[in-house]
């Protein structure tokens, strides 16, 4: 079993105070933390105390594992900090936003690219096309879709009246005779 | 009375006096710089056991640097 606390030991050029923390805070419901540097500077001493009940094993190495887990974000986060930025800032400048906007429809006017061109004209072509189909009333109805099925191909041959067809299965004793006549005087 | 330290490469004292604010119904508090550290002097815990009190304003301060991250 690990001696109580536990030192665990973090090289500074590698991880850095603030990962350390963030691996710390996902530990406080589990133990008590104490960080500081070594007396040299040159390391970062992290002291765990399990707090009572929580097992200590394995605790070591998710405690490592968590702060490998921050420094890689941390160093993610630090790559990709200006580009963020500059997408937070384009997106909360309105300004800036039509600014683009206006500048990204300029520069496609001035290339005119033919295949720009000629997919904006089919775009175009089928907004029209469904403006007009919008502004056809529903009653119209050109496709036929509200005829019923029996108008438009007939009624199938061998398609009887529910009540015809009781009598039939009354006449073949599938069912009582007596039930059809009351069904059929209701 | 008991004394808790921290490393002022680590910690802020703004960390630590929030948390100080938080934690001061359950004990008296006074908080002082020394060179390289930010030295908590505590006495008076209204709490029992005292080393979870210890403990539990260590990881407090914990807390509150994560959050001002």
């Amino acid at each position: 079993m690990p001696k109580m606390p536990m030192e665990i030991v973090f090289d500074p050029k590698i991880f850095s105070a603030d990962a350390i923390l963030g691996a710390c805070h996902k530990f406080l419901a589990k133990c008590f933390i104490t960080l500081e540097h070594s007396e040299d500077g040159k390391r970062i001493i992290a002291r765990l105390k399990a707090r009572e009940g929580v097992s200590v094993e394995g605790l070591e190495d998710e405690f490592r594992a968590e702060t490998l887990n921050y420094a890689v974000k941390q160093k993610i986060s630090k790559g990709s900090a200006k580009i963020r930025d500059q997408i937070f800032h384009i997106v909360f400048n309105p300004e800036r936003l039509n600014a683009l906007g206006g500048q990204l429809q300029t520069e496609l006017e001035t290339k005119a690219d033919p295949d720009s061109v000629k997919l904006s004209a089919r775009l175009e072509k089928l907004l029209e096309e469904i403006e007009s189909e919008e502004s056809m009333d529903y009653e119209e109805d050109p496709l036929g879709i509200a005829v019923p099925w029996e108008e438009k191909h007939g009624m199938p041959g061998d398609l009887l009246h529910p009540v015809d067809q009781l009598k039939r299965q009354a006449e073949n004793n599938l069912i009582n005779i007596e039930t059809v006549k009351e069904i059929v005087d209701c | 009375m008991s004394t808790v330290e921290f490393d002022k490469k680590i910690f802020g004292m703004k960390a630590v006096k929030s948390a100080v604010k938080d934690y001061k119904g359950f004990a008296d508090f006074d908080v002082t710089e020394k060179k390289d550290r930010i030295v908590v002097k505590i006495d008076n815990i209204d709490y029992e056991p005292k080393e979870v009190f210890l403990g539990e304003f260590g990881n407090y301060v914990i807390h509150k640097m994560s959050v001002r991250q």
